[in-house]
């Protein structure tokens, strides 16, 4: 087991390098653009970008720069400096976490709250009018692009700009520290958008997994003990249906930082994903290669996770 | 059930015979079997249709928008509020109403359509094409080739999706485009950002298909009689992974319209003057509660046909599915 949890930290170890080493090549191989002329702005002269291009290390050849990149990254944590303003791109990642992890959390607990009852309910009452209700609207939140579902709810409900009025503060985000009713209510609408297809996949993964466990033998002997329906379908089939949907959730972490890149910008909520697609229509090269990293790693280390909680959770796991 | 014409009742009664093992049996193809499930789901029917018509639609935009509305880009600075210079919501010669620069949204989304399908059509066949053959040639040869290919789709997945393919699509839509000029940006950069992160599902896919497809005596059979690997992977292999490939297909084409959408939105993507939903919408957002129909339509237009994709994918899945009853 420990030798097994070894491997696939050094594994994840040499998928963040391999990642690492991608991104930079991406940006490096790829712009015809000169990251020097970017850096120096719109008036520069050409001895000032050669100075730039110098003091930012792009006259070494591509291996020297990938070496000082890393060697920065492991022994500082050091991400670079931002292009735009001089700043630090591991303090500006940082600075934005709070605001990231307020949206992702509230809209996990949101799509799960949803996602999962609405798949058992439907699975248990399969083909009723409920089910089919719930199924199709499932499938239209599937469909719905995320930033288009957050400006119809601002113009539906928001406070100021809606038709409603319901939510005050959406659009203009508020740091829980300062005024945590504010920052609910700033949340409320981004956590329901964001949540909206993640929690409709769900259900739909939840219902097939239930219809599937649910015609188990074990289901079967627990009615034959005399168990109520209630525990047969919360204790029995229930845990059955939901353990092979924590396989997905590595892959979802991924989704989740997209679907944040979405939601930050209609919602103007000053987040990472917000930062990266600011960072991405100033080419600003080193912000944009910190945050892709930044989400690699988080993923990496998600599936690690849940690599590990299978391998004790499922004993037919070799390692 | 009422309704059956009375060749679908022929070809219910012959299943019934079939499943009783009664004498009269008709072989039927897999083809044939996929027609008889899908054409009984209605839902799927309908999508289908609304598929088509887009299709159509799209391929006579230029008819169309003569006869009805307006070019696509061609501006309209009376359409815009006389008082304000802003956009005015749907009349009778503008049904969308106009955007910011008095544009018809109509047209545009008719237009926006086109790029849409060429990416869901166009990206969806790359992806497939390159994951199938490098899936196939992991699970065929395995070794060192399967090794390799299969940590290359590993490291793909580490990376979060929409960020690499906003990594790509940056890269790409600075200056003349990346690769030294040969992908442009626009179109052929989507496209490209589409294809580096897809092909990776179906070739994992695949890959685990033709694992288990080469220990099969039809395979040995054919090696048995002389048959070259090239004629056992496309002529023996790739036949059986038919129903896999549709499946996923039909699972992606969807998912490669909101990105393409997503990543015109945040405006790495297909660039204006030429119209896309993602980049209509990145438009309308800054005056979206003042010119609702800006943001509507378009937005509209791009969930319908999304979800007609997932109504019809739901379908094939269903009607390939071994385990629905015919």
């Amino acid at each position: 087991m420990t030798a097994y949890v070894v491997r696939r930290v050094l594994w994840g170890v040499a998928l963040l390098l391999i990642v690492s080493f991608l991104t930079f090549a991406i940006f490096y191989l790829f712009p015809s653009a000169d990251p020097a002329a970017l850096r120096a702005g719109r008036s520069a002269t050409p001895q000032l970008i050669a100075q730039i291009r110098h003091q930012l290390g792009l006259d070494k050849p591509f291996y020297d720069q990938y070496w000082i990149y890393v060697k920065g990254i492991v022994l500082h944590f050091d991400l670079g400096f931002s292009y735009q303003n001089d700043e630090a791109v591991r303090t500006q990642i940082r600075s934005r976490l709070p605001a990231t992890i307020s949206l992702a959390a509230g809209a996990f607990a949101v799509w799960i709250a949803v996602g999962i009852p609405t798949g058992v309910i439907s699975a248990i009452r399969p083909r009723t009018l409920l089910d089919r209700l719930s199924m199709g609207g499932a499938l239209v939140a599937i469909s719905a692009p995320v930033y288009w579902l957050g400006l119809v709810a601002l113009f539906l409900f928001a406070k100021g700009t809606g038709k409603l009025q319901w939510f005050g503060g959406a659009g203009s985000y508020v740091p829980l520290t300062e005024d945590p009713g504010q920052w609910l209510s700033s949340l409320v609408l981004p956590w329901f958008v964001l949540a909206a297809a993640f929690a409709a996949f769900y259900a739909r993964m939840t219902r097939a997994n239930m219809i599937e466990t649910m015609s188990e033998d074990y289901i079967r002997t627990a009615r034959a003990k005399g168990l109520p329906e209630r525990r047969v379908i919360l204790r029995h089939a229930l845990r059955g249906a939901l353990t092979p949907i924590l396989t997905i959730a590595g892959l979802d972490i991924g989704l989740l930082l997209g679907g944040a890149v979405l939601t930050e910008t209609v919602f103007n909520i000053p987040g990472v994903g917000r930062f990266a697609y600011d960072s991405i229509i100033n080419s600003d090269l080193p912000s944009i290669q910190g945050t892709v990293l930044f989400g690699a790693f988080f993923i990496i280390l998600a599936n690690l996770v849940v690599d590990v909680l299978y391998a004790v959770l499922d004993p037919r796991i070799r390692y | 059930m009422a309704t059956l014409s009375v060749r679908e009742q022929e070809e219910l009664r012959r299943e019934g015979a079939a499943e009783l093992g009664a004498t009269e049996v008709v072989g039927r193809t897999p083809r044939q079997l996929f027609w008889v499930r899908f054409r009984r789901d209605k839902v799927a029917l309908v999508a289908l249709a609304f598929l088509v018509l887009l299709v159509l639609a799209t391929i006579l935009a230029s008819p169309i928008t003569r006869a009805v509305a307006h070019p696509p880009n061609a501006q309209f600075p009376n359409a815009l509020d006389p008082q304000f210079g802003t956009p005015t919501g749907p009349s009778s010669t503008f049904p969308f109403g106009v955007d910011k620069v008095g544009e018809d949204v109509f047209s545009r989304v008719l237009y926006g359509a086109r790029v849409s399908l060429e990416v869901a059509f166009l990206a969806t066949f790359l992806s497939v094409a390159i994951g199938v053959v490098l899936g196939m040639t992991a699970g065929y040869y395995r070794g060192w080739v399967d090794t390799l290919i299969s940590r290359v789709i590993d490291v793909t997945l580490a990376f979060p999706i929409l960020l690499l393919a906003l990594g790509i699509g940056s890269a790409c839509s600075l200056g003349k485009g990346c690769a030294g000029g040969t992908v442009k940006p626009g179109l052929p950069t989507v496209i490209v950002a589409i294809v580096v992160i897809n092909w990776t599902y179906i070739g994992r896919i695949i890959r685990g298909q033709v694992l288990s497809l080469r220990e099969k005596e039809f395979v040995e059979a054919a090696r048995a009689a002389g048959a070259t690997d090239r004629w056992i992977l496309f002529r023996e292999i790739l036949p059986n992974l038919a129903a896999p490939i549709v499946v996923y297909s039909t699972l992606v084409v969807p998912q490669n319209i909101l990105l393409e959408a997503a990543l015109s939105f945040l405006g790495v993507g297909i660039n204006p003057p030429q119209a896309s939903w993602g980049e209509m919408i990145a438009e309308a957002t800054p005056i979206f509660n003042t010119a609702w129909w800006f943001f509507a339509f378009p937005g509209a237009a791009l969930l319908l046909t999304v979800l007609a994709f997932n109504l019809l994918g739901d379908g094939v899945r269903d009607a390939l599915d071994p385990r629905t009853t015919p």
